[in-house]
C-alpha cells in the first residue's frame, strides 16, 4: 500500500503529520501482506477477514468509551450522530445498535467462482415465485426446527 | 429492517447438512443464526454477484464461516413493495472444511 495513503490518512486522524506513524502503518500492512501470500487463498481471506474484524471490534470499543463521558456531559443522544467514520444507513440509530454488523465480510475469489459458475436464473426465478406464492419461510418458523436437530461435540 | 425469507428448498438442504455434519452441528446453526441477523439489517455484508433478469433485484452472496449464503435483495419501490431479502439457493458450506 502506498505511504501517501497512510500520510493521509494519519494527518485526518490526527490532524498533523506524523511520517512516524504512517511509516509504521505501511511497514505493518506489507508484513501483513507477506503473512497472508504465505497461505492458500481461503485462508488468507478467512485471516484478514478475522484481522478486520478484531481491527473493528477493539475500533468499536475504543469509541463507545470516548462517547459515553460526552453523553454523559452533554446529556446528548449519539445514536444519531452520523459523523463521516459511522456508515451510512437510512436509520443512523440502527447503525448504534448493531455496530459490529456494518462492515463487510470479505466473500474468498473461489467462493465467487463458485456461485458465478453454478449461476442458473431460473432456479432463482423459481424460488422467487415460491416465496411470493408462499410467503416463504421465517426465521422465526424454522429455528426450533434447528435447534431440535441432534449435534455432536466437534473434534478439534 | 429487511424482510428475511427462506425458500422450503432452502431450509430443507440446511436441515439436512446439520444431519449429515453433527460434529459441526452448533457452528451450523450459528452461522445461521448470525446471516440472518445479517440480512435482516444489513444485508449488504456480502457482495453483489449480478442483477436479475426476471425482477429489479439483484443476487448476492455472503460468507459467514462456515456457510456461504446466496440470496435475492429487492430494496423495494418505497410504496407497495417493502425491502425484502430472499433467500434462494441451499446453503452451501465453505470448501476445505470438512462439511459435506
Amino acid at each position: 500500500m502506498p505511504t501517501g495513503f497512510w500520510e493521509l490518512f494519519v494527518q485526518r486522524v490526527t490532524t498533523n503529520p506524523h511520517r512516524h506513524i504512517s511509516d509504521d502503518l505501511n511497514r505493518l500492512g506489507g508484513e501483513i501482506a507477506v503473512l497472508l501470500a504465505s497461505h492458500d487463498t481461503r485462508t488468507a481471506a478467512e485471516a484478514l477477514s478475522a484481522l478486520s474484524e478484531r481491527i473493528a471490534q477493539r475500533y468499536d470499543e475504543i469509541r463507545r468509551a470516548a462517547q459515553e463521558p460526552t453523553k454523559q456531559t452533554r446529556g446528548e443522544d449519539t445514536s444519531t450522530n452520523n459523523s463521516p467514520e459511522t456508515p451510512r444507513c437510512e436509520d443512523s440509530s440502527i447503525v448504534s445498535e448493531f455496530p459490529d454488523i456494518f462492515r463487510p465480510i470479505p466473500v474468498p475469489p473461489e467462493v465467487l467462482d463458485e456461485a458465478n459458475r453454478t449461476f442458473n436464473e431460473e432456479e432463482i426465478a423459481e424460488a422467487i415465485r415460491e416465496i411470493r406464492r408462499s410467503g416463504g419461510l421465517k426465521f422465526e418458523d424454522v429455528i426450533h426446527k434447528l435447534d431440535a436437530l441432534p449435534s455432536e461435540p466437534h473434534e478439534a | 429492517m429487511y424482510e428475511v425469507t427462506y425458500s422450503e428448498r432452502v431450509i430443507e438442504a440446511l436441515m439436512d447438512m446439520i444431519r449429515g455434519n453433527p460434529k459441526h452441528a452448533n457452528a451450523i446453526r450459528t452461522a445461521f443464526r448470525e446471516i440472518n441477523r445479517r440480512l435482516r439489517i444489513y444485508p449488504q455484508f456480502g457482495q453483489p454477484l449480478r442483477d436479475l433478469v426476471v425482477e429489479p433485484a439483484q443476487l448476492w452472496v455472503a460468507v459467514f464461516t462456515p456457510l456461504v449464503v446466496n440470496y435475492v435483495l429487492d430494496e423495494g419501490d418505497g410504496d407497495k413493495r417493502g425491502r425484502q431479502v430472499m433467500v434462494v439457493r441451499p446453503f452451501v458450506p465453505l470448501p476445505g472444511l470438512g462439511i459435506v
